[in-house]
């Protein structure tokens, strides 16, 4: 499985990786959102974890960009928001795009995982 | 006399702008002249004053006559002990005043001669633009004396010391190397001399004198470009005050000594009826109370809410990461020893976590009425405060019965008020038995009901309040603890006012009994 983490606090983002390459995926890690773009435009990943707020842009334009590659089925899909700040804003923009949202720090960060790698409705 | 008297019983509306004269002055007949000159009605004594380049236009505001002379002239008709009066500044705006030039904008100096400082430091702290500031300190330097005086003034408080020259100086430096001339609260020793968060600090010197003035906004937050102009507003006014009080205090210690300012714009030598009419100016100015300066306590916690929720979001992140990495090493082939660590730092972790997320609960927006479970929320604050309360008995109980297992008491209200009340009730009652050296040491707190309130007991047995201290413990700033602010309990009697409901303190034998009353 191939997955892109999008996320700037470094320790967040290589321990992402770190779990998610321990279960057999494998993983492109950034944290600039225009990076994470351009990666999108060259790559075919099956799930992308993205942080809403990044250094350069959020994660909802990262979104707004990647509707050229992909139907909005797929990016329901393949996009997984995480967050610290859940405003009811950021839930209806997610809404919008059918996109999940985790909370950080998660809950549990074992059925996270298995959330990212699984099929998203077992969470 | 009489009528004099009347005028200064008057409650005075905010946006009057009247000097009102000292009964000693009115029969003076250096008055009679001004008084003619500007048919002064005898029962309200309603002159502007204002500094016009050099002259004082000095005008009754209900016929409009005005009285123009200059500053040499005025020194002739109104002799320095002439025109004592009290004049409301709050409809003065400071910000008009351009602060690169010196020169006063109008002849308070003349009618604040003899008010008191405290009093015009505290309708400044009073006033809307510049209430961001909690606490002035002023310390004087006599020349030649082996001490300065300090004084610290808040909007309803006054404290007096001294300092050691040495210190003063060190002060006096600090301020002058410095560029911004703001400081926080690690720039210089300043909680050695009660100075709290952030502060804008000025230095100069008089004739005779060094003086050093601090305005503190009793907070860490950092002063703000606007804060620091309001200040220099307010400079050159300030440094007339504190001539003047200088002067004056002087005075009254039968020092003659007049300082530059004062002295160029008054030159009039002291002459015995000088203490008598300073005197009466004094008992006539603690006539009024200035009840405009209310303080508005709410604001500050809110500030303090901000501040924390920013250091929720911008600590809650890496603490996940270092979450996370933890899981990472889990998957690492670890010794017993590493394991153990690994799991103390995890613990850690969690712990900050818990701690992050109870006090933004507790900080969140102040004025929530919700259903909450007071139980949970005073066992919650017994958590809080569990590392200054250790080795502290604490108990919950409810109809004198103690609470143990889950039980649950819901409510209606505003947790977030009562948590931060019973936070300071409980940290005030640890540092007492700290200071009382008490043994077995206990805080208890008691759930009562009665019809339309619920009282909520918070009782330790430490050494109690004494009597002289329980008249005034409520009010702001008022602390006998060295390194006290004094606004804890008035912070809690605020808070409980706002929630319509009260706290109260019942003397007792075995230590403090305090009451909050929770509306239902």
């Amino acid at each position: 499985m191939k997955i892109l983490v999008i996320e700037d606090e470094i320790l967040i983002q290589k321990s992402l990786q770190k779990l998610l390459e321990l279960k057999g995926c494998s993983v492109t890690a950034t944290s600039m959102g225009r990076e994470a773009i351009q990666l999108i435009q060259n790559n075919s990943y099956d799930r992308i974890i993205c942080d809403l707020m990044l250094q350069d842009i959020t994660g909802f334009d990262i979104i707004e960009e990647s509707k050229s590659l992909y139907s909005s089925h797929e990016i329901a899909e393949k996009f997984i928001i995480i967050t610290a700040y859940s405003s009811p804003q950021v839930i209806e923009n997610a809404q919008k795009y059918s996109c999940k949202i985790l909370n950080k720090p998660f809950e549990d960060i074992h059925s996270a995982i298995n959330f990212f790698i699984g099929n998203k409705d077992e969470k | 006399m009489e009528d004099t008297h009347n005028t200064h019983s008057k409650k005075s509306n905010a946006l009057d702008h009247k000097v009102y004269l000292a009964p000693s002055i009115k029969n003076l007949p250096q008055f009679q002249f001004l008084k003619d000159y500007l048919c002064l009605d005898e029962t309200e004594a309603s002159i502007k004053v204002d500094f016009d380049q050099s002259n004082y236009v000095i005008s009754n505001i209900n016929t409009k006559s005005t009285f123009v002379c200059s500053m040499k002239n005025m020194t002739t008709y109104l002799q320095d002990k002439v025109l004592i009066g009290h004049q409301h500044f709050s409809d003065i705006d400071f910000s008009n005043t351009i602060s690169k030039n010196p020169k006063p904008n109008s002849l308070e100096i003349i009618f604040a001669k003899s008010s008191s400082i405290q009093e015009y430091i505290q309708l400044i702290l009073a006033k809307t633009k510049l209430s961001v500031f909690s606490t002035v300190h002023l310390f004087i330097h006599p020349r030649g004396k082996n001490m300065a005086y300090h004084e610290t003034f808040g909007r309803s408080s006054h404290q007096k010391d001294l300092v050691q020259t040495e210190d003063f100086f060190e002060l006096y430096n600090a301020i002058k190397k410095s560029k911004e001339r703001t400081f926080g609260q690690s720039s210089f020793k300043a909680s050695k001399y009660n100075i709290i968060g952030t502060c804008v600090g000025r230095e100069f010197t008089l004739t005779n004198h060094d003086v050093i003035l601090f305005f503190s906004r009793n907070d860490m937050i950092p002063m703000e470009y606007l804060e620091t102009t309001l200040f220099e507003n307010e400079f050159y006014n300030l440094v007339n005050h504190i001539n003047v009080y200088i002067s004056n205090k002087e005075a009254i210690n039968n020092i003659s000594i007049y300082t530059d300012l004062f002295d160029n714009i008054l030159n009039v030598p002291l002459n015995k009826n000088w203490n008598a009419s300073v005197e009466s100016a004094i008992d006539l100015l603690q006539v009024e109370t200035y009840n405009e300066a209310e303080i508005n306590h709410q604001e500050r916690i809110s500030l303090l809410g901000d501040l924390l929720n920013t250091l929720r979001h911008e600590l809650s992140n890496p603490l996940f990461g270092l979450q996370l990495s933890a899981e990472v090493l889990k998957f690492e082939q670890l010794d017993s020893e590493q394991e153990m660590f690994l799991g103390q730092i995890e613990k850690s972790i969690r712990r900050s976590q818990k701690i992050i997320e109870n006090f933004s609960e507790f900080f969140s927006d102040n004025l929530e009425q919700r259903e909450f479970d007071l139980i949970e929320l005073i066992e919650e604050v017994f958590t809080l405060t569990k590392s200054e309360s250790r080795a502290i008995s604490k108990n919950l109980y409810l109809d004198n019965t103690r609470v143990s297992g889950d039980l649950k008491y819901s409510i209606h209200g505003h947790p977030t008020s009562i948590a931060q009340i019973l936070f300071n009730l409980i940290i005030n009652s640890v540092q007492a038995i700290k200071e009382g050296k008490t043994k077995d040491p206990a805080i208890n707190i008691y759930l009562s009901e009665e019809p339309a309130f619920l009282n909520v007991k918070v009782v330790d047995n430490g050494p109690g309040v004494p009597l002289e201290h329980q008249k005034d413990f409520f009010k702001p700033f008022y602390t006998t603890k060295v390194d006290g602010t004094g606004l804890g309990l008035a912070i809690c009697l605020n808070l409980a006012k706002k929630i319509q409901g009260d706290l109260s303190y019942k003397p007792t034998k075995t230590g403090s009994i305090f009451v909050l009353r929770i509306p239902k």
